[in-house]
Formats: C-alpha cells, structure tokens, sequence
C-alpha cells in the first residue's frame, strides 16, 4: 500500500525578482490625492467672495439660508450674522459669486425685502414663504471694489433699471408726507419719495424723490412740485370743491408736479425744487423764478390793518403781483404828536407785472414811479366778502393828490398810500338800503291820500245821503278788496321787519360769513317791497275805480243809512291802512339807516 | 501531519519549508509557481504586497477627507436648499430624535471606515514586531475587517436610493455630493487595502524576520 504520492507540482522558474522599491500601487494614493487637491481647488477657486453688509437690525436673515439676490437672481448666500465690534449694527456677511464681485463699488446698494403692506398695495409676497432675502443694486461699471457695504433701511427709490431722476424738495414741514408716499403726474404715480428729512440748517424740510423713466422727461427746471396730501375742500364761486387725488395720497401724502413753461433745461441729479402746499400755489408761482430778485417797497398806512398778514396777496388790477413781507409797527412823529404807524413791506415780482422776464428791481421802480405819478395808490381791501383778511391793492386813483414814491437812502422805497377802503362789504349793504330808499311809496300814499279825499267827499256830498240798496254790490267788492290791502300791508311790513333783522345781524356779525346769505336776503327782501309797491298803484286804481263807480252809484240811489254806515266803515279801514302806510313812509323818509340799527 | 493536533507549537507552512495558497490553504513545495488545488498563482510571502497596503490605505485615507468636508446629500425643496455632510446629516438625525439612524449612519459612515484605517493600519505596522495582540487575535480582527468593509457602503446606498426616488421637480429634488463619490472611493480603497494584506505575514512575523 502506498500513500498517494502528490502530483509534481507545477514549478516554473521563478521570475527575477525584480524588486523596484516602489511600486506601481503607490500611483493609486498619488491620484487620490490629485483627485482631492483638485476637488479642494476647485470648490475655492467657485467659492464666492465675502463682503459684510451691516445693517441696523437683521429681522428674518438667517446664516446658510438667506440668499443675496441681484435683479431677482441669488447670486449669494449669508455665511453668517453677527455684530460689529461696538454692537452698533448687525454685520451680515454674504458669500457673494466671484464674477460679480468687481461691479460691487461704492454705488451697490443693499436692503432687505420683506413682506410690506403699504396704501399701495402689498410687496415682497413671496417672501413670506420663503423668507426674506437681501436686495443688491448696482451698476454694470467695475469700479475700486468694496467689500464692506452699509445696508439700507429700505429700499430705494430708483428703480432696478436705472431709469429716471433723483429729485430733491424743500417743503416747510414734513408733517403730510411720509415714506413711500407716490409722486403723480395728471393722477398716474411715476414715482416715489423717500421720508422727509430736516435740512443741514434745520429750518426746512427736504424730502428725496425719484421720478421713473420715462417720466423723468416730463421734468425741467421749471416744473413745480406742489403738495396734494389728503383732501382739500375749498370754497368759492362756484361752490363747494372737495378733492382728493387718491386714496393713497389721502393716507400717506402725495406730491403732484407739472410742467407748464417749455424750455427748461433737464435738472440735475438732486436738483432742490421748492414745494409749494398746493396747486394753486404752484401754478401762481410759475412767474417767480426764485432766483430773480424781488422788488421790495414799503407802504405806511395810518389806520387799522387788522386783518393784514404776512404773505397777503399784492395785486395789481385784480392780478397778484407778490406778496406782503412783512407787517411792523413803526412809532413816529407826526407833526409834534406821536403816532403809531404800520410799515408793510411789499415784495413785488417785476415780471408779473408785465415787464418781461429780464425785468429787474431797478425797471419794476421805474414803472412804479410812472405809474405813482398817474395816479397809483396802494389801498387794503378786504380780499373777500367771506373773510375779513385784507390784500393790498394797487389802484390807480384818478382824483388823487400828486405823490411819489418817497426814497430814502437807508430804507425801501415808500409808496403813497390811500385811506383804505374797506368798502367792499359797506357799499353792498349801502345799495340794500338805496333801493329800500328809493321805492315809490310816497307816491303811492300820495295817491292813496287822493282817494281817501275824494272818497270823503263823496261822503259828505249830500247825494251820498241818497244812496240806492244797489250799492251793496259794490261795497262788498270793496270789502273784498280791503283784506288785499291788509295783506300787503302786512308784507311789506314783514319785509321791513327782515330788513331789520338782517341788519341787527349785520351789526352783530360785522363781516362774517353769513353776509352773503344776508345780502341776499336783503336783496330779496328789497325786490318783495318793490313788488308789493308795484302792486300798490293797481290797488290804487281800482280804488279809484270803485270810488267812481260808487259815486255814480250813490248818485242813483236814494239814501240807505245802513249801505252808508257799510260804506263808511270800508273807508275807515281804508284810512287805517293808509296812516300805516304814511307812518312808514315817514319813518323811511326821515331816517333809513333807522331800518338798519333799529332805532 | 499528525503532529498538528497535537503539538502545542504551532509551525507555519513557511518554517515547514512550504508556501501556503492564500486561498484554499493547501500547501505545496516553495518552488511551486501555482496551487494544484485551485490552480491560484502561488507567491512566497513578502513584504512587498505591504506596500500596496500602505499605498491603497493611503489613498483610502486621503479621499475620505474630502467625503467628510463636502456635501453628501444636495436637497432642494421648494423654499430652501439644504446640503448636508455625513456628520451633518448624522447630527440632523439626532436633532429630530431618529437616535436609531443617528447611530447607524453615525456607525457606517464614521466609525467603521476610521476603524479599519486603524486596524489596517495596525496590523500592517504590526508585522515583524510583537505586537500587543497575539497573531489570533490579529488573524480575527483581518477577518472582521474584511468581512464589515462591504458595510460601510450603506451610506452611499442611502444617498443612491435617495437621489433616485427624490426627483420631484421643484418641489424637492435629492442629489448626491461630492463627497458621495469621495465616501465610496474611500471604502473601496479600505476594501481593497485588506485585501491586499496577506494575513500570513501574521503569523511569519512573530517568528522571524523575513
């Protein structure tokens, strides 16, 4: 038996042992590492740039979430959020793409979006999902690159385009515009302003503007910026205006502008409009180049200017041609007596007095003093029958006194005045009381007075004794007709009362604004006299009439005590009347104004 | 033969002036080129296949720095995106109380790839030096290191499944990183770095040097 004897075993020479010191194998970590270095390079080489934004809070800017986004696009991502050295603000640093990093120089602009609800709608929806984001704006030029940028609070005013015009107003105060709130062109809002602001000097107001493209055409140098804020009621001629330009301007103010002289140059960036309070006020302004110098001249008036303010209108034939500077009172010596007397100082625009625009101080003096010689006189007058506020009138006054303009060598040019005339609302009520005056009523008792007469006569007359029954008919048309003139009576007696009325409240109001409603009565009051004294010579002649025919009736007829009694208390009544009528008269005669102070 | 039941010292094939096939075991004579049982090439041991230990541990080793660093998992939503790493990821799961995950991802991902840095690592370092561990206990921790390398792939499993099931348009989308690819480069070369220890030396080295 024998063990199996193992196959031979397959033996080949064995290789040379070729033994480099390294092998193939160590290829493999070489390229690892290739593969990881590039891998490493590439994700720095991608890796954005770092700029730190700070900003005043960081509402909603979460680290690794919050994306930086350039018209729309996220061309960024927040790293993280932290604070500056002294906590001032919140410093947000954003991994921003490399290849944008050379246009952010100092003109990027940052803010963060998130949802608004404004008068005008609502913005930044989408981030209500998605949370907020920040905005980045700037050019498409590579300036000196910045990595540190300071946010802003809101978003600009500029739209992402780069359309349109930065504009700057000067207002009195800030009080009816707030952020945001639209500039509107003919009622279309063409762009924004920002919160008003307080000058460098503090004593205006300064509220930033943009106006989109292409809107910014519409504006040159001579546009005018006035204030529609909320709603203006005015009342005038005719009637009752009520205006609003919108509802969002009613909440948050509003600036309307137009443009109504061509020509004018483009404005420059910033450039600072005036902002007038209203339309009016704008469109009044057109003439006043607020560079071309006013002239200023100084009117004395001796009695009260109650009612005279800074800024009263000037006019010239019904025109303003500027305003009241200023309003002082000046104590001075008058022929060994001391007086008060009130300066007003007037600023007059020379081309709104029809000199032309290159017309200056020095022409508008001339013209002035010229027309001083025809006969110009500075007058107050009330502007309105609905206020007692007073303008300053320049009246040429033919009859005056010669005068001129009195200079001085260390005061304004003093122009002559006339005593005022505050006549407006005296003549009104005058006329009232003219026409009153004037009415026909002595005549009408005059005649009355005839009729009474021959009526007596006729009485007396013994025919009458022998009065026929006949006469009843006639007595009752008298009858009839004495009521008639009974109630005239009482409505002219009513209307005399209304007069009265109507002035006891004139006394007590003096101007206030229920004049017009008591001239207008008046006048009408006037008009119902009038009437019922046309109607008085119709009654007349038919009392007449009647007499007449009484008297041929009564020459028919046998007497009737009783007709006669009948007839004689007619009479009586008749003569009532007429004394009534004579007293009147008399008292209309002898004192009109008694109508009116009820004495 | 008989001898090795019972003989308390163990011989290995190469003090017995034999070579071993590393894979069925059969020994031949040293000068045999191929085994006759399974026909593998035969190679006398040497230290030379170390290198190629060294080399594919290092290679190993240098990607998975990069799967570490880099993103795993890209997920978009439709409000956010959101890259997560492995630690990251891990660390999420922990946040939203999935300890279970947590610790298998953790386990996977961090655990066992470092492990067998180490144990390859120790056990190539170990050959021809007395070492803490007996060459049992060394043999067993190759076989454990061999047998749990294939797991570690559950990770990039996950994100491959993912990545394949989560494509939703905008509503959310999964995408793999580059350290997906990174991850799985490392477990391959681990994979293969044990592979390339030749576990006789185990055993050689105790005895004598080569």
């Amino acid at each position: 038996m024998t063990d199996p004897t193992p196959a031979d075993p397959v033996v080949r020479p064995a290789h040379g042992v070729s033994s480099p010191r390294f092998s193939v194998i160590w290829m493999v970590p070489i390229l690892a590492l290739a593969i990881s270095l590039g891998i490493a390079w590439k994700s720095y080489a991608e890796r954005g740039v770092r700029i730190v934004i700070g900003f005043d809070n960081a509402t909603g800017i979460v680290a690794e979430k919050t994306e930086l986004k350039y018209r729309d696009v996220t061309v960024g991502l927040v790293e993280e959020v932290g604070f500056s050295d002294d906590l001032s603000e919140v410093l947000v640093a954003v991994r921003l793409d490399r290849e944008l990093a050379p246009y952010l120089d100092a003109d990027a602009q940052f803010w963060v979006v998130r949802p608004e609800v404004s008068a005008q709608g609502i913005s930044g929806l989408n981030t209500v999902l998605s949370g907020v984001y920040i905005e980045g704006r700037w050019d498409s030029q590579a300036n000196e690159v910045q990595t540190r940028f300071t946010g802003l609070s809101r978003a600009p005013l500029s739209d992402a385009a780069g359309g349109g015009i930065a504009i700057r107003l000067s207002a009195r105060d800030g009080n009816s515009i707030i952020a945001g709130a639209p500039i509107l062109y003919k009622g279309i809002p063409v762009g924004k302003v920002e919160a008003p602001e307080l000058s460098e000097t503090g004593d205006s107001v300064i509220i930033r503007g943009f106006i989109d493209a292409p809107y910014d055409q519409i504006v040159t140098e001579n546009t005018r910026f006035w204030d529609i804020s909320g709603v203006s009621l005015s009342l005038g001629a005719g009637g009752v205006s009520l205006d609003f330009s919108s509802i969002a301007s009613l909440v948050q103010g509003g600036i309307g502008f137009d443009t109504l002289i061509t020509g004018g140059a483009r404005p420059a960036e910033g450039h600072l409009f005036p902002l007038y309070t209203d339309q009016e006020t704008a469109r009044a302004s057109l003439l006043d180049d607020p560079t071309t110098e006013r002239l200023r001249v100084l009117a004395v008036f001796d009695g009260s200017v109650g009612g005279l303010k800074e800024d009263a209108t000037v006019r010239f034939r019904g025109v303003q041609v500027g305003e009241v500077e200023s309003v002082a009172m000046i104590a001075s010596d008058m022929g060994g007596r001391s007086a008060v007397r009130l300066h007003a100082t007037l600023a007059i625009t020379p081309a709104r007095m029809g000199l032309g625009e290159e017309a200056g101080t020095e022409d508008a003096l001339d013209f002035l003093a010229s027309y001083v010689e025809q006969g110009l006189r500075v007058r107050l007058a009330t502007a309105s029958l609905l206020s007692n506020e007073l303008v300053v009138d320049l009246v040429e006054v033919p009859d005056a006194d010669p005068a001129r303009i009195i200079t001085r060598q260390d005061a304004l040019p003093e122009l002559p005045t006339v005593e005022a005339d505050i006549a407006d609302l005296n003549a009104s009520a005058e006329g009232v009381f003219k026409r009153i005056n004037n009415l026909p009523i002595e005549e009408l008792l005059a005649s009355l007075q005839g009729l009474i007469d021959s009526a007596n006569l006729l009485i007396v007359d013994e025919d009458t004794q022998a009065i026929a029954p006949g006469i009843n008919a006639t007595l009752e048309e008298l009858r009839a007709l004495s009521p008639d003139l009974t109630r005239t009576m009482a409505e002219t007696e009513a209307t005399l009362k209304e007069v009265r009325l109507i002035a006891a409240e004139l006394r007590e109001n003096g101007a206030t604004e229920n004049v017009n409603n008591v001239f207008n009565s008046a006048s009408s009051a006037a008009d119902a006299i009038e009437a019922a004294a046309g109607e008085l010579p119709k009654l007349t002649a038919r009392l007449n009439a009647l007499a007449t025919r009484t008297e041929t009736v009564l020459k028919t007829y046998d007497d009737n005590s009783r007709l006669i009694s009948g007839a004689l208390s007619t009479l009586r009544d008749i003569s009532e009347a007429a004394d009534a009528l004579r007293s009147l008269a008399r008292t209309i005669q002898r004192d009109p104004s008694s109508l009116v102070t009820g004495r | 033969m008989e001898m090795a039941g019972k003989n308390d010292e163990l011989i290995t094939a190469r003090a017995a002036g034999l070579l071993a096939c590393t894979r069925c075991g059969r020994v031949h004579r040293r000068e045999a080129t191929a085994c006759q049982r399974c026909g593998t090439t035969l190679a006398p041991e040497s230290r030379r296949p170390l290198q190629a230990v060294w080399a594919w541990l290092l290679a190993g080793i240098i990607v998975y720095i990069p799967a570490n660093i880099y993103p795993m998992l890209r997920t978009s939503t439709l409000l956010e995106n959101h890259e997560s790493t492995i630690v990251g990821g891990a660390i999420d799961l922990l946040h939203y109380g999935n300890y279970g995950v947590a610790a298998i991802v953790f386990i996977a991902s961090i655990l066992i790839p470092v492990g067998k840095f180490i144990a390859i690592g120790y056990l190539a370092l170990s050959i021809g030096r007395a070492g803490i561990l007996s060459a049992h206990s060394r043999h067993r921790l190759y076989e454990v290191v061999e047998f749990i390398g294939r797991w570690s792939m559950i990770d990039v499993f996950v994100v491959a499944i993912l990545s394949a099931l989560v494509q939703l348009g905008t509503v959310a989308t999964i995408n793999p990183g580059v350290a997906a690819v990174s991850f799985t480069l490392s477990v391959a070369f681990t994979m293969l770095a044990a592979q390339s220890f030749d576990p006789r030396l185990i055993w050689d080295a105790d005895k004598e040097p080569l």
